[in-house]
């Protein structure tokens, strides 16, 4: 699940006309649209399609018929959804832009490819949609899509995003949206949240969803620090695979440096939860133009709201945490962290959402 | 490559962002954080870094500080150059404001040994300083801590964090995260500095005034509105 020649491939410190100037074909990707040039092209080119040109209908030629899209928020199944969910956002955030920051990617199988998208999305609030009435407002979100790739269609997706920093910047109420969600979460048929419950249970029978890193890999460095972390509270000593002066982003606004915020970071998340897991459901690593290496770690975390932190008193409920963390490299020492949960989703299972 | 005047007709009001920035840029200024060039041109307008005279252009391969007398004190601009492409740029300022939008503040522990440095720089992580220029930069970084200028004088148990730092030809550079405790209460708060240092002495950045006895960044309560204690 290594990518040792592709340097080239990686959008980092290439301008956008670059990247969506047409090129051959110079991976062999059997079963994709010959204007795809390698499998990051393909990530990047068919999300510019599909959201700034706006056919989204291309989802038809670009996902599974039943494809199964994973979020902290619920899981969809199937293509019409993708189209029902992409137009809705489209509807409230109409010029959103989608700023691809880099595709951490693998061949996992032959023809069977995992990517990492990372993106910052600018956009103006300026439909009615799940977000409420319009607000007008500018604002940014990030986002890091994992997306299982078979001949020119998606077929499987991870998709984590930072809604709470969304909702702030529109300057609205990230705590009454979340108990609006779990209200209506507690309505109606609750076999509907059965996924959480199974993948609650699947974290804590330690069961990730990939083979574990070669144990020399950057991968495998930064997956034992998390697990360092958080499965065996060893916070120092997991830290130390970063950089004295590591920086790094988190979701809602936080904000990482050094040792010390790494740290900070997993604990505040730590710290409240009893029974804490963590398991690694997929790695890649791919070379950076600079000689730096990227890695994309999506991980899960499960364990029990048992102490007052930051999401608030204690509510004795069961947590789910879907994480995808993309790090950069550096003579074996991570020096950027960009981790992406969905603090909302988070909320709205404090709030008694998302089921039992 | 991107030349000097490129660098300074940017900083001054935005000017040639296309053929500059890329579209995945990340902007700090004015306290608020940007992405894209459409969002940096909008904030270099109204951000306006008026220099009082020439700022000194430092410059490596991946790193660039603008630093000079503004009318607000030492000023500066960084950037990280990604071939002839700006892919990150910081806008310092003693006139900018601190961060405006709330965040979830990272409650630690800055130095997690008694015997920790209060200079955090990873000579690994910097290929662009060179050996003979590290002790030299540590040490004046050491002293702006010791005996800081006038605007971070409000501070109490500072640390810098170096994430970028070059070798240039008129001296070493850094960019680094301030921290440390201001106001009424052992509140921590961070900005960010600019430090070159050369033959002829160290220029560091100014940093905004205080806002209030607890600053706004990363002091807002992590979650507004939670649940009642039970």
């Amino acid at each position: 699940m290594t990518n040792a020649n592709e340097t080239l491939w990686s959008p980092v410190g290439r301008p956008i006309e670059e990247i969506l100037a047409p090129r051959p074909r110079r991976q062999d990707l059997s079963g994709f649209e010959p204007v795809y040039s390698d499998i990051v092209d393909y990530i990047l080119r068919c999300t510019h399609r599909i959201w700034e040109e706006k056919n989204v209908g291309l989802c038809r030629t670009h996902y599974g018929a039943d494809c199964v899209v994973h979020t902290l928020a619920g899981e969809t199944r199937g293509v019409d959804q993708v189209i029902a969910n992409t137009l809705a956002t489209l509807a409230e955030f109409p010029d959103r832009t989608l700023l691809g920051e880099d595709v951490i990617w693998s061949e996992d199988a032959p023809g069977r490819y995992h990517t990492s998208h990372r993106i910052i999305s600018p956009m103006t609030h300026q439909g009615d949609g799940a977000f409420g009435t319009a607000t007008h407002r500018r604002a940014f979100v990030l986002t890091i899509a994992d997306c299982v790739c078979v001949e020119n269609r998606i077929v499987e997706e991870w998709m984590a995003r930072d809604n709470l920093w969304l909702a702030r910047q529109l300057g609205l109420d990230p705590w009454a949206i979340a108990q609006a969600q779990a209200a209506a979460d507690q309505d109606g048929d609750q076999e509907r949240h059965a996924w959480r419950r199974a993948d609650l249970q699947r974290v804590w029978e330690g069961h990730g969803l990939t083979a574990p890193p070669p144990r020399d890999s950057a991968s495998a460095r930064i997956a034992r620090a998390f697990d360092l972390a958080i499965n065996q509270a060893m916070l120092g000593e997991a830290a130390m695979v970063f950089s004295s002066a590591v920086e790094g982003r988190w979701p809602s606004g936080r904000r990482i440096f050094g040792r010390p915020g790494w740290i900070g970071a997993v604990n505040q998340l730590l710290a409240m939860l009893d029974r804490p897991a963590w398991v690694l459901d997929h790695w890649a690593e791919t070379p950076l133009p600079g000689g730096d290496t990227a890695v994309a770690l999506r991980w899960s975390i499960a364990g029990l709201h048992a102490r007052r932190g930051v999401y608030g008193p204690a509510t004795g409920r069961h947590l789910l945490v879907l994480g995808i963390s993309h790090f950069t490299v550096r003579n074996a020492e991570v020096i950027e962290d960009t981790t992406v949960f969905d603090d909302l989703a988070i909320l709205r299972q404090i709030a008694g959402g998302l089921g039992q | 490559m991107i030349s000097d005047q490129q660098l300074l007709s940017l900083a001054a009001n935005g000017a040639g962002i296309d053929a500059l920035v890329l579209q995945t840029c990340r902007t700090e200024i004015l306290g608020q954080e940007a992405y894209g060039r459409e969002a940096t041109r909008s904030l270099l307008r109204r951000a306006q870094i008026n220099w009082t005279s020439d700022p000194v252009v430092a410059r490596a391969a991946s790193f660039a500080v603008m630093i000079g007398e503004t009318s607000a004190g030492i000023g500066a601009m960084a950037v990280d150059l990604d071939g002839d492409w700006i892919s990150r740029i910081w806008g310092l300022s003693a006139a900018f404001a601190l961060a405006t939008v709330p965040r979830v503040d990272v409650p630690g522990d800055l130095d997690l040994h008694q015997t920790a440095q209060r200079i955090r720089l990873s000579a690994s992580s910097l290929p662009d300083l060179q050996e003979q220029d590290r002790a030299p930069l540590t040490k004046a970084l050491a002293t702006l801590l010791d005996d800081p200028p006038q605007s971070w004088s409000a501070w109490r148990r500072t640390r810098l964090t170096v994430i970028r730092a070059a070798s240039t030809p008129v001296g070493a550079v850094a960019l680094a995260r301030l921290t440390g405790e201001t106001g009424d209460t052992e509140a921590g708060t961070g900005c960010w500095v600019a430090v070159l240092t050369c033959a002829s002495g160290t220029l560091a950045t100014d940093i905004p005034p205080c806002a209030g006895p607890r600053l706004p960044a990363g002091l807002i309560p992590a979650f507004q509105d939670r649940p009642a204690e039970t």
